[in-house]
């Protein structure tokens, strides 16, 4: 009895039921061969699909895994492909290639040469990266077939994660050949029809955007102190600074600054700084430091400049000057009128994270001409067309759906 | 330039969370002593409370933009978790460890103290801006304590020669929960980063290690899930879990590959 019970244990490799030592042994030899197959082709990496082959695979996917799945549940290879043990080793060698891509830096035109024929350069393009994915999703397309069916409770909350993921992962993969994103510069007082891709290459566009004006707040800039003989900021990123304010005193080290003006909008004359409402001002301030070590008290204008006017420093002592940084972006926004045939001409605000959407486009704010600043009147929006959005989303709201469930069901332990 | 008088409302924490952490333990002898403990646990949570919530109005953005800001959090959310714990399961060395982290991350506050920044890029003025952060902070808290439990049950089975099973048990429930509370995280920024960037995934470093993270604990559930009578081999694996997700919490800002991040935090 105790003999039966011991060869029972010391099964052979590769004699069925397959278990980790298989499953690991699969995994890690998928995961080689995409590697050799991406050296081998010099580390072109894999295309993206698009329409309509990817519509074809998707079909062909999900017509072996379903036939298969009927036609052959019982079998051993097939139970082993919907096991535990395969999933395991599917997430733990995904988790490996994502590790070596967490540690490389992605789209490096300086990467190695073996670093880029080996495809570590470009992993989600790459020929492992497809192997094993292939591999983590016929694990998991096998697994929900088998508890598609009866719909309990049980089923449904493990349906929601596992076909949920599924769902996002095949639409993120396949969509992305489809997903068209597109940059259009606007100018204000112009209509722009025409787009242009990250190659560079121009489009002509099934819409047009008209600029009225862009708008932009920002934060009052930060002023701090920097090393006259190294140039950077002094002291640790962040620790020698502050945010002018008219009126602001305060205290670094031994210098206590006193903001006795500060101006967002002015311009410089002879005799310093005075307000000027118009296009081309740059903020200034006026300020005074004491050193407190030797009562030593110094005062003038400094500003952070802009094109027009060239940027001044005030020197404290021999050691230390005080600056004043670029103003940061509060918000940002532009007033245009979008023309497309289905609704004619509508006039909006486009405001960064709040995109509008026609026509199966969205139009997203980006940026604006950085060097001019709060004079900007160039506006660069984001016009970015997903046709597969609709079934990732799908995807995402079963597995948020599902994490509430794992949420309150919890771990059933099996206390034995 | 320090954060209002935090210096003040953190000695007062700390005070109130040492009583706590010694009532505990006296209570082990005196039993009467555990409520103390609770109080002053508590006492010191509402403090932090208040306090994050004035920083909150004075910075007029919501504090979550730097590590030293999201440690706050961090101290205001590990004792809550140890209490709940504590009140559900009863492990009483728990509670203390947690209020231990909680004054440990306060105190990096209280002596490298940051400066008042109430920048906040456009990008990250969103309505997804909260729900993300602390859902993914909550997740954080929970899974490190998951795996505090199980660093205690290798240090019984390895110095005490003890499976401690009750371990294993609680840092499944831990995980559960936590990872709920991750993949919340996790979509919840994909659904923001399409609204406000364009897509939804785009292999950020940090989203890249998120996502690790995410995969370390599913495989710890798959296996647990499969191997319910193993004991060394998942809590190895929830201690090499958690050490992914300390390389996506502020790790990442060190990596050379993340330096172009949104989501490196601010110093």
């Amino acid at each position: 009895m105790t003999k039966e019970k011991k060869t029972k244990e010391t099964k052979a490799l590769w004699e069925f039921p397959w278990k980790y030592k298989e499953s690991f042994l699969i995994a890690t030899g998928l995961l080689l061969v995409g590697f050799l197959i991406e050296y081998a082709t010099g580390g072109k990496g894999i295309r993206t699909v698009s329409w309509p082959i990817n519509i074809f695979i998707l079909l062909v996917f999900i017509n072996i895994i379903v036939v298969t799945h009927l036609t052959f549940k019982d079998k051993p290879f097939i139970k082993w492909i919907r096991s535990v043990p395969t999933a395991v080793s599917a997430i733990t060698m995904f988790t490996v290639l994502i590790l070596l891509m967490g540690f490389t830096t992605q789209e490096d035109q300086t990467a190695s040469e073996f670093i880029r024929k080996l495809g570590l350069s470009h992993v989600t393009s790459s020929w492992p990266y497809l192997m094993i994915q292939l591999y983590f999703l016929t694990t998991l397309g096998f697994v929900v077939m088998k508890r598609i069916w009866p719909l309990n409770r049980k089923n449904f909350g493990f349906l929601l994660n596992h076909f949920g993921l599924w769902i996002m992962i095949v639409a993120a993969s396949l969509g992305a050949g489809d997903l068209i994103k597109l940059n259009m510069q606007l100018e204000e007082g112009k209509t722009v029809m025409v787009a242009r891709d990250y190659e560079g290459n121009y489009y002509e566009m099934p819409l047009a955007i008209k600029l009225d004006n862009f708008n932009i707040e920002e934060y009052n800039p930060k002023v701090g102190i920097v090393d006259n003989k190294v140039g950077g900021l002094a002291g640790e990123e962040g620790e020698n600074i502050f945010e002018v304010e008219d009126g602001y005193v305060g205290t670094i080290d031994q210098y206590t600054f006193k903001v006795l003006s500060y101006m967002p909008k002015a311009a410089r004359t002879d005799s310093g700084y005075i307000e000027f409402l118009s296009v081309g001002a740059v903020h200034a301030a006026f300020i005074e430091v004491k050193n407190n070590a030797t009562d030593d008290i110094r005062s003038g204008w400094i500003t952070c400049g802009n094109s027009f006017t060239q940027y001044e420093s005030l020197k404290i002592d021999e050691a230390y000057s005080l600056v004043m940084l670029n103003p940061e972006p509060k918000e940002f926004s532009s007033d245009v009128v979008v023309y497309t045939e289905s609704i004619g001409e509508e006039s909006l605000t486009i405001e960064v994270n709040e995109p509008y959407s026609v026509d199966g486009w969205k139009i997203y704010q980006t940026g604006y001409d950085e060097k001019m600043g709060r004079d900007s009147n160039i506006s660069i929006v984001e016009v970015v067309k997903d046709p597969w959005i609709l079934y990732v989303y799908i995807g995402i709201f079963m597995v948020i759906a599902g994490a509430g469930f794992i949420f309150w069901e919890g771990r059933k332990v099996k206390k034995d | 330039m320090v954060w209002l008088d935090f210096p003040t409302y953190a000695l007062i924490i700390f005070a109130l969370w040492l009583v706590s952490i010694l009532a505990y333990s006296a209570s082990v002898k005196f039993s009467s002593l555990k409520n103390i403990g609770s109080l002053a646990a508590f006492a010191g949570i509402v403090v932090l409370a208040y306090f994050i919530v004035l920083l909150w109005t004075k910075l007029d953005r919501p504090p979550l933009r730097t590590l030293g800001e999201t440690r706050l959090w961090y101290s205001l959310l590990l004792p809550i978790v140890g209490l709940i714990v504590y009140f559900r399961w009863k492990y009483l060395w728990f509670v203390c460890f947690t209020l231990g982290m909680a004054i440990l991350f306060l105190s990096f506050n209280y002596f490298k103290p940051e400066i008042h920044n109430k920048t906040l890029m456009p990008a990250l003025q969103s309505v997804w801006f909260v729900p993300h952060v602390i859902v993914y902070i909550i997740g954080y808290v929970i899974l490190g304590a998951s795996s505090l439990a199980a660093v205690f049950g290798l240090f019984f089975f390895y110095f005490k020669k003890k499976e401690e099973l009750k371990l294993l048990y609680l840092a499944d429930n831990l995980v559960y929960i936590g990872f709920a509370f991750l993949t919340l995280g996790l979509l919840f920024g994909a659904l923001w980063a399409k609204e406000a960037w364009g897509h939804y995934w785009t292999w950020d470093p940090k989203e890249t290690w998120a996502f690790l993270t995410w995969m370390g604990y599913l495989v710890y559930m798959h296996y647990r899930y499969n191997k319910p009578k193993k004991f060394l081999a998942p809590l190895w694996t929830l201690s090499i879990a958690f050490f992914i997700l300390l390389i996506a919490w502020f790790g990442v800002n060190y990596l050379p590959s993340a330096q172009n991040s949104v989501h490196v935090y601010s110093q």
